[in-house]
């Protein structure tokens, strides 16, 4: 007889899982199981009345594990450790089983199938549970410092922000100057405010601040340490390359983009009368009359959207993405055209237009004061061919608007609308180990419920080295960095799950082997007992599991899933109970 | 062959009228509750990006604005506020003035001091004409028999020679509408397309039963009325003039005929003016130089030809015959420079668009039937072997 009180609450989930998995039948069985306290099931675990069934079952019979067999654990991991925490258990003898996703849902037109598994699935649960610890999360203390990589818009607000709720800043840009593309700008949506200006006022408070350190010139190079505790390697060019070493609790990407630079002969780039919106932006900035181009008046303008963006998925190295910016600086572009003295016919070929939120506004307004809006076909890109004896630039186009009849239209200067790209970040992505997405950006642990923050704790992103973005939002997604990294700064100490490896000191006979293999540089060398043994340092360890099945010696197990735990639930999907 | 586009195109209807079309996003809302709006006349929408785009030639052979009647339904719908009804009336405008071979129309729609100065031109032109004619072959006092100023017979010739020289010009006109229509809408029609959709021609220029489609029916019921008076006096001009103006007695037979449709063109007239300054609807509340023109001149020669009958009847022939110069001074600009220049040549143009119309339905349809019966041919040899 096991002497464990373990509490199994089975799921119908409504009719998610009810209506195929013969809930009753699991319960009665597994009540039979030993070390089985108390098996009930319920319509929603979730809800607040089964969460407050389950603290008075383990308080009127005092519980020491709990299985809950509901929904994937993705979902209420959190829901019901906390349900444990409450109860009086430890969080981490608590035993999610995925009978929803895994079971209910795959084998709808097999209800007795589906029941047998959940069955199994469940008493592979109690196994586990069966054999828990208890454990207590990890606690670090944290260095109340934070490191900016990068000093565009969005690092510098975040590198403010940090400083602004008392933590140190030193603020790395690779440039000489601070401000990104940011500070090339003029006149912006929507308030008309300088680009340049702004940068420069939020350049002076950053300088001014005394919680912040400033090194232009400068790279990250190198990052050490664990969690809460980096120690991170600055490059600084000064009069001579010099390093710097900085300890840090967290570290904010924000290093940018680069625009998409077209190949010559695409959209008719590189041809005497074709240009990039970048450059003219400069242009149309830069004028003090009408608009010319090369000394020659501008009198027909088209404007081509997506090049560089939505690329079609079957070429090689495809850009797929939209930039999501290009829209709008097109209709603003078209704008302060529209501000210069002269008429100026503006055409816009576009294959949607997404000017999302107010930016609806914007393009509303370049239409009334006359951009015209031809729609071309996603595979027909528009042809832009140059006459080389007459000089003539000419743009031909389907319009899908007008059953896709063909337009010809002579321009004097053809501008495109490139998009946005992933900046060269190779050095900086191997020293953080920053997971980068398939379009080359930096990507974040969930897009909706994590969006600035890596699967390397206490490293953020944010600004348009993740994803193609507005200044407001690059600005916020900097602030919410800032918000993350206060909350495990500020405290001084901060929480990770125990959930890692552990080695046998006495039975390791260091080879190396897990060192090798660990992808987050937690596994050292050191000595012990007059031996060498690999030392895991908790804080860095993810708990993988990677380098478990390499030691050739079997000395190292990982919390909460011990080798042991394993076979128990094998055993259990076999219709063990190994009690 | 791709359309040539002409950026220059939206601010050329601007002066005839298309100040929002502009501001169009393309939703189709338009079209959607416009009840001619049907393939493969798609309007308002068509015509309208086809504008906004600049592609010239294929507005210019566009029968679409003829098809719409100005019901307003449209614009109140735009969620733009791009005013397509009054985007299509400008259209009209433009169109009418590419058809015209002489240029006048496209003088007359772009400054409404041009048009106003030369119709002012032609009345005086006419008033002094008419009174050295009454002068040098009758007396003031007498407005008929032997010693009339204006006697009926003569004024007889001059209407025909006026007449004869409207359907001259309108005839020229149209021809270059049709050739507008064949080539840039790229239609082939055979001669039974054009036989077999002869009689929408009259049907519509008489009673406009499309115009009876649109939502509201009232503005169709004025226009009928305004229409059917108009036609009613022309008649009664062109062919009994004698009975109209002569002979101590009322001839019942045509007078009444005669007062009706003085009742119907002021009554009309009226409605539409007091409509326009009220812009009471979505199809009042842009008037243009020329629909006020329009309105005013035609009121000007109702009542003025009431007035002088009036006046003949109760024994004051003198002012009869001065009210008869002031009558002719309106009558003649409007019929010589009105009805083939200005807003009256829709008369003409909006009958022969929903004609050609149903030629280029016709001839696709039998382009279709000629299709089916090559296919049954092709087909034939397969299943026989």
């Amino acid at each position: 007889m096991s002497a464990r009180k373990i509490g199994v609450y089975v799921c119908q989930c409504g009719g998610n899982i009810g209506d195929y998995v013969d809930v009753d039948r699991v319960v009665e069985a597994i009540a039979k199981e030993p070390g089985v306290e108390v098996a009930r099931t319920a319509m929603f675990t979730c809800s607040d009345s089964t969460q407050q069934e389950i603290i008075t079952d383990a308080q009127e019979r005092g519980l020491d594990g709990l299985v809950v067999a509901s929904c994937s654990p993705k979902l209420h991991t959190y829901t019901f450790r906390d349900v444990a925490r409450r109860a009086g258990m430890n969080p981490f003898q608590y035993t999610q089983v995925n009978v929803r996703e895994q079971c209910s849902w795959t084998h709808t037109d097999d209800h007795a199938g589906a029941t047998e598994k959940a069955l199994r699935l469940v008493r592979a649960g109690v196994n586990r549970t069966r054999l828990t610890d208890p454990l207590e999360s990890i606690v670090v203390e944290t260095t109340p410092k934070s490191l900016v990589v990068g000093g565009g818009i969005a690092g510098l607000r975040a590198a403010l922000g940090l400083a602004e709720v008392g933590l140190s800043v030193f603020l790395v840009e690779k440039k000489e100057r601070l401000g990104g593309w940011v500070s090339g700008f003029k006149e912006m949506y929507p308030h008309g405010r300088n680009g340049g200006e702004l940068v420069a006022g939020l350049e002076s408070a950053v300088r001014a601040h005394p919680g912040i350190t400033v090194f232009t010139n400068a790279e990250l190079i190198a990052k050490s340490g664990s969690f809460g505790n980096y120690q991170a390697t600055l490059a600084v060019q000064g009069e001579q390359l010099e390093t710097i070493q900085v300890d840090v609790g967290s570290i904010v990407v924000t290093t940018g983009f680069d625009t998409y630079q077209p190949d010559e002969g695409e959209f008719g780039f590189g041809q005497d009368g074709v240009v990039t919106i970048a450059e003219f932006k400069q242009m149309v900035e830069a004028a003090d009359g009408p608009l010319k181009y090369k000394g020659r008046p501008v009198k027909t303008l088209a404007y081509v959207y997506c090049v560089g963006s939505r690329q079609p998925e079957y070429e090689e190295g495809a850009n797929t993405y939209c930039s999501r910016y290009c829209c709008n600086a097109g209709a603003h572009a078209a704008l302060q055209v529209e501000a210069l003295p002269g008429k100026v016919h503006q055409y816009h070929f576009y294959r949607d237009m997404r000017t999302y939120g107010t930016f609806e506004l914007l393009y509303s307004e370049a239409l009334e004061k006359g951009s015209a809006y031809i729609k071309y076909p996603d595979q027909e890109p528009p042809v832009i061919e140059r006459d080389q004896a007459s000089g003539r630039v000419t743009v031909t186009a389907r319009d899908l608007l007008s059953e896709g009849e063909e337009f010809e239209l002579e321009v004097d200067l053809v501008v495109l609308m490139t998009g946005m790209v992933p900046r060269e970040n190779e050095g900086l992505t191997k020293a953080l180990k920053l997971p980068v997405g398939q379009s080359g950006f930096f990507n974040e642990i969930h897009p909706k419920l994590r969006p600035v923050e890596t699967v390397v704790d206490g490293v953020y992103i944010a600004g348009c080295c993740q994803a193609p973005r507005n200044l407001s939002e690059s600005v916020q997604s900097g602030l919410a960095a800032v918000t993350q990294s206060a909350a495990i700064l500020k405290r001084g100490t901060a929480e990770l799950d125990p959930l890692v490896a552990t080695v046998d000191l006495d039975v390791c006979e260091w080879c190396g082997a897990c060192q090798d293999t660990c992808p987050y540089d937690a596994i050292s060398l050191d000595q012990h007992a007059g031996k060498e043994v690999a030392v895991i340092a908790k804080t860095a360890c993810k708990g993988c599991g990677g380098c478990v099945p390499v030691c050739p010696a079997n000395a190292i197990d990982l919390q909460g899933y011990t080798d042991a735990q394993i076979r128990s639930m094998i055993d259990g999907m076999l219709g063990v109970s190994c009690a | 062959m791709a359309t040539k586009i002409n950026p220059g195109l939206v601010d050329e209807l601007l002066a005839y009228g298309a100040e929002d079309v502009s501001k169009c996003f393309n939703c189709g809302n338009c079209s959607a509750v416009c009840v001619h709006s049907e393939a493969p006349f798609v309007l308002p929408r068509r015509p309208m990006h086809a504008l906004q785009l600049g592609a010239e030639s294929k507005l210019q052979g566009s029968l679409e604005p003829w098809l719409c009647y100005y019901c307003g339904e449209c614009s109140e719908q735009c969620p733009k506020g791009a005013e397509p009804a009054e985007t299509m009336m400008s259209m009209r405008r433009w169109l009418t003035a590419k058809y015209d071979f002489t240029g006048i129309s496209r003088l007359f729609y772009r400054s409404w001091k041009w048009e106003l100065f030369i119709i002012i031109l032609a009345a005086i032109a006419t008033g002094v004409g008419f009174t050295l004619f009454g002068m040098s072959q009758g007396s003031i006092n007498s407005y008929d028999g032997p010693n009339a100023f204006l006697p009926s017979s003569k004024i007889h010739v001059f209407d025909w020679a006026m007449a004869g020289l409207l359907v001259v010009l309108l005839g020229v006109n149209a021809g270059r509408m049709w050739r507008f229509f064949t080539k840039a809408g790229g239609v082939k029609a055979s001669l039974s397309s054009y036989l077999a959709s002869l009689p929408a021609l009259p049907v519509h220029f008489f009673a406009q039963p499309k115009y009876r489609e649109c939502d509201r029916k009232r503005p169709w019921a004025v226009h009928l009325a305004l229409m059917l008076s108009y036609v009613t006096m022309l008649v009664l001009v062109m062919f009994f003039l004698g009975e109209l103006a002569s002979g101590p007695e009322i001839d019942w037979r045509v007078h009444v005929f005669g007062y009706l449709a003085s009742a119907g063109l002021i009554g009309a007239v009226v409605w539409n003016l007091r409509g326009r300054l009220r812009r009471d609807s979505a199809q009042h509340t842009h008037s243009h130089e020329s629909d006020w023109i329009f309105l005013i001149l035609l009121l000007i020669v109702a009542v003025t030809g009431v007035l002088q009958h009036v006046l003949h009847r109760s024994g004051l022939d003198a002012a009869a015959n001065v009210t008869y110069v002031v009558h002719l001074m309106a009558v003649v600009p409007m019929l010589v420079l009105e009805v083939p220049f200005g807003k009256w040549a829709h008369m003409a143009y909006r009958p022969l668009a929903v004609y050609f119309a149903q030629v280029q339905l016709h001839a696709e349809a039998e382009a279709v039937e000629a299709e089916a019966a090559a296919e049954a041919k092709r087909a034939q040899p397969l299943a026989s072997s």
